[in-house]
């Protein structure tokens, strides 16, 4: 097997640190043109990369473990690359490619826009890092690149009042998000002597390693740490009741950022938490683990509502869309707390659905808010008159958002409604919050594209040009596409559930090395 | 009762300054407090580390003396890999210093306050 297949994934996020290097390097010296060809390049060979990943992962060689610097655990970071991770890594890519050609046009007037793609390259590396690392430490180091960036990218338009506001905000409880999920793994290092994500469902099974024994304290503290880590990710993730920093960041970003934040930064978030919580401490088997899973479910009804309630009444387009992942993510943690396998394939197909449609939806927002001068919701009356080509593809999106069959969405959307109803004990009660909320968020959703549609045609400060329709073109025929294969999704949905799930599996392929031999 | 021992003694400390570092960051007012509170909860978090890694008695710093057996040097040394976090997370506190230090003098210059029951111009 060849090695540039093995180390596409690693190659990629190092293409993308250098990126953010040379970005700097070219701004200064060659000025902007050279700075979006370079990034331009750069994240295409990204989605070449992590294609190769995806390829090589579910047809040649099936999932396997990079030891970052050829140390292998528990000594050195593991890279895991599986069926969970890599399509993920693939959307991370390819939406960071749509909104790279996005930002050409949409950042005209802005000035310094080589610190813009530069850090957006070091979020870049930070969310592929988050999606494969396997170690409980390498998390907190990534999470700080990815965070640090998309604070600082929140206020780039640094001289717009509300915008800094947001970015304190955001900045304050990020990095308190960040500071508790350090304090959780200062007590996973107390508890289990090790920070390799796959040791520690290892040793919760009465695993001895050769390098730190088993256990050093009895478990029966385990749930302390669980909520500590479900409490920094539910502020990084933005789940009620940590979400009031989510509508100001999304809103008043610049729209190609708030299409990665809503799109890519809180589904990664989610994504890392399932990761900790179902390989990382058994949530399936061990009780302590299980305790997230509720927790999961509780917050995720309170999301869901919360967030469709807030939907209802807002007057501006990009707080409307914001909260609309906010009443998703409560819908995909539903999904992951309910923990069975259709479960958490159907939150993981919402991850990707949701990151797909909600990036496209800001990228249209931003059309329609240049167009428009304006970010008010009744601003938008005879909109469809002028620019008749966005509006439809903002109404693709919007329906496929509020699970129109067959746009994407909606087969996520079933899927979740029927891991709730198969489930046992009180979960079938579930649907109800979660059809409230969906009705909800339809009616509002449904209220913004009658706005759209209704009125006189109106005068437009600028039509959008050709580089942004195509590359919100390219999201919407994702979706549609991807809509219309369902047995492809759910195959993708299934067998990365199977891989998250197989915690002895994962053990296994990432302890190998030390012939490792399972409980 | 006796609540510790004097081997508990430094983790309740270490509690203590956690939950005041917590309640300062979500109630004070002032950013920069907030700021300054975020960045005791790292150190409470470091001493945690360090804590964990040290060894009462007569432990040896975790460089192996030349002509001593490996597995006499293991068993008295204290924990290298505690001291690894610690300094991994120094060096990232500096980063997060920058960050919020920058955002907070950009509020200033358009608020005309760091306070922030005083800035009122997104709802939340």
């Amino acid at each position: 097997m060849s090695p540039l297949l093995i180390q596409a994934p690693i190659l990629a996020m190092l293409l993308t640190l250098l990126g953010s290097f040379l970005c700097v390097l070219f701004g200064m010296f060659m000025g902007r043109r050279a700075v979006e060809l370079l990034s331009g390049v750069l994240t295409a060979a990204t989605i070449l990369l992590s294609s190769l990943a995806l390829i090589n992962v579910y047809l040649l060689e099936g999932p396997y473990v990079y030891y970052m610097g050829g140390w292998p655990p528990p000594v050195g970071i593991p890279y895991v690359i599986d069926r969970f991770s890599a399509p993920l890594s693939l959307a991370v890519s390819v939406i960071f490619f749509a909104t790279m050609v996005y930002s050409v046009r949409y950042l005209e007037k802005d000035r310094d826009v080589k610190w813009y793609y530069s850090l957006r390259f070091l979020m870049q590396t930070g969310m592929y890092g988050l999606l494969f690392t396997g170690d409980m430490f390498h998390i907190f180091i990534m999470l700080e690149l990815m965070g640090l960036s998309a604070i600082l990218l929140v206020p780039f338009r640094k001289e717009v009042k509300a915008s800094v506001e947001a970015g304190i905000k955001y900045g304050i409880y990020d990095i308190l998000a960040i500071s508790i999920y350090y304090l959780s793994t200062a007590m996973i290092f107390g508890m289990f002597g090790s920070m390799t994500i796959a040791e520690i469902s290892a040793k919760l099974g009465g695993y001895v390693s050769p390098f730190s024994g088993g256990m050093f304290a009895d478990p029966s503290a385990l749930p302390v740490i669980v909520a500590l880590i479900v409490w920094s990710f539910a502020i990084g993730a933005a789940i009620v009741p940590q979400h009031f920093w989510l509508p100001d960041a999304h809103s008043m970003a610049p729209s190609s950022i708030s299409a990665i934040l809503s799109g890519l930064l809180v589904q990664v978030n989610i994504a890392v938490l399932a990761r900790i919580l179902f390989d990382g401490f058994a949530a399936g088997s061990h009780p302590g683990g299980a305790v997230g899973l509720q927790l999961l479910v509780i917050l995720g009804v309170a999301s869901s509502l919360v967030g469709a309630a807030f939907m209802l009444v807002q007057s501006d387009i990009k707080r409307l869309i914001a909260y609309s992942t906010i009443t998703n993510l409560g819908l995909i943690t539903i999904g992951l707390g309910v923990g069975t396998s259709l479960g958490v394939s159907a939150a993981y197909l919402h991850i990707i659905n949701h990151a797909f449609v909600k990036a496209s939806l800001f990228m249209i927002a931003g059309v329609f808010i240049h167009a428009t001068g304006s970010r008010e919701i009744g601003a938008l009356r005879g909109i469809s008159k002028a620019l008749p080509g966005t509006s439809l593809l903002y109404t693709l999106g919007t329906l496929a958002a509020i699970g129109f069959p067959p746009l994407s969405m909606f087969w996520s959307k079933l899927l979740l409604l029927l891991s709730v109803l198969s489930a046992g004990g009180v979960y079938p009660y579930l649907v109800l919050p979660m059809v409230v909320s969906i009705v909800f968020e339809s009616i509002a959703q449904i209220r913004l594209l009658a706005i759209i549609y209704s009125g006189e045609k109106r005068a437009v400060n600028c039509h959008p040009s050709l580089p942004v329709i195509l590359s919100i073109g390219i999201m919407i025929s994702i979706i549609v596409v991807t809509g219309l294969m369902p047995n492809m999704l759910f195959e993708f949905g299934r067998l990365a559930a199977e891989d998250l799930l197989n915690v002895s599996g994962y053990a296994d392929l990432v302890l190998k090395s030390l012939n490792y031999a399972a409980p | 009762m006796v609540i510790a021992t004097t081997g508990q003694l430094p983790y309740i400390l270490v509690a203590i300054m956690a939950s005041i570092c917590i309640y300062a960051v979500l109630f004070k007012s002032n950013l920069f407090k907030k700021m300054l509170a975020i960045f005791l909860l790292t150190d409470a978090v470091n001493l945690l580390f360090i804590i964990q890694g040290y060894r009462l008695g007569n432990a040896i710093p975790p460089i192996i003396p030349p002509g001593m057996d490996p597995s006499e040097f293991a068993s008295i040394a204290v924990d290298p890999l505690a001291h690894y976090f610690v300094v991994t997370a120094v060096v990232i506190g500096l980063a997060e210093v920058a960050t919020l230090t920058a955002l907070i003098i950009y509020t200033y210059r358009h608020y005309g306050t760091i306070e922030t029951k005083k800035i009122k111009e997104l709802r939340g």
